[in-house]
């Protein structure tokens, strides 16, 4: 990358760098007595310093952009396949153990993921297990 | 709960919530685009929420633009590597929320040359100028987030300026 001349104002007696730290009110006490004194018969720095406060207005007048998306609900791309990842590793797991004591067919993806979400839903929301009990209810059975 | 005191992280979604705009907008204007933009703010939430970037107590939007900076540069690295990636010079067009017609096109249109200008910019001019006129953070912080001397930023500043003023024209005044 280029580098800086921080020494243009000694080179060629002109404000450069200066101008936009005058504009920002990053000058320093010292540069600014200097910069008044030099502005006053520079033409060049003169206009040199309008344009540079132009342009920063224009920067600073731009509106502020907002996401199309949301930001705090979209999921970035590794969070999606750490997600991914996990569903499919207790996926995994449920059909594994289902396999090996119950010796019965495995479950279709939906049933899995439908277990899934029972369970993650019934560990946060103890609204949906009081849902669920009657569920657990045999048919049979009558108050 | 000693550490929590101590160090208080911000939460992702307390920073999404209320810091989402600003950290999109100076995401937006250091890539040109909405799909790097989308990218870059999310991943600096995601930097935010598995506590990846140490935090210090002090300006938000300081610390916010110093990860979005660090994200945005490695980025530009990595697709220096692959050219293939290369940043597209195009910006995406920009809508004002609210105006009249005439106003709304001529902003929008202004905002659009404006922003095509500062992707023009290199990448270590266009992250000193955002960082100034999009993020407003003070000189020193600049030089702190970007790793190079006050006189540096200085310089970065004034010839970022000095370029977009000539790639604007007459419209560099328009404000």
């Amino acid at each position: 990358m280029t580098g800086h001349r921080q020494d243009d104002h000694l080179q060629d007696g002109h404000l450069h760098d200066g101008l936009s730290a005058l504009a920002d009110g990053e000058a320093t006490a010292e540069e600014r007595r200097a910069a008044e004194i030099h502005l006053a018969r520079c033409l060049d720095c003169a206009a040199e310093l309008a344009a540079t406060v132009a342009i920063r207005a224009v920067l600073r007048g731009l509106a502020p952009v907002d996401s199309p998306v949301p930001l705090d609900v979209v999921r970035t791309p590794s969070a999606i396949a750490r997600f991914g990842a996990a569903l499919a590793a207790v996926a995994a797991a449920v059909a594994v153990a289902v396999l090996a004591n119950l010796n019965v067919q495995p479950p279709a993806p939906e049933q899995v993921g439908n277990l899934v979400q029972v369970h993650t839903t019934s560990a946060v929301n103890a609204e949906v297990v009081s849902q669920m009990a009657p569920a657990a209810i045999p048919v049979s059975f009558q108050p | 709960m000693t550490e929590t005191e101590e160090s208080p992280v911000p939460d992702w979604e307390e920073v999404a919530r209320r810091y989402g705009r600003f950290l999109y907008t100076v995401a937006y204007r250091l890539s040109g685009n909405h799909d790097d933009a989308q990218d870059l703010a999310q991943e600096v939430l995601l930097r935010v929420r598995k506590g990846l970037e140490t935090y210090r107590p002090g300006s938000m939007e300081g610390w916010l633009s110093r990860i979005t900076t660090n994200v945005f540069l490695d980025e530009v690295r990595r697709r220096r590597r692959r050219p293939a990636d290369a940043l597209p010079e195009e910006p995406d067009w920009v809508l004002p929320p609210s105006a009249s017609a005439d106003q709304a096109l001529a902003a929008e249109t202004l905002s659009c040359e404006v922003q095509a200008a500062i992707s023009a910019l290199p990448e270590d001019f266009r992250v000193a100028v955002v960082l100034c006129d999009v993020a407003g953070l003070a000189y020193e912080e600049i030089a702190e987030v970007a790793g190079v001397p006050l006189g540096t930023v200085r310089s970065r500043i004034h010839r970022g300026r000095a370029l977009l003023r000539k790639a604007l024209g007459p419209r560099a005044a328009m404000s």
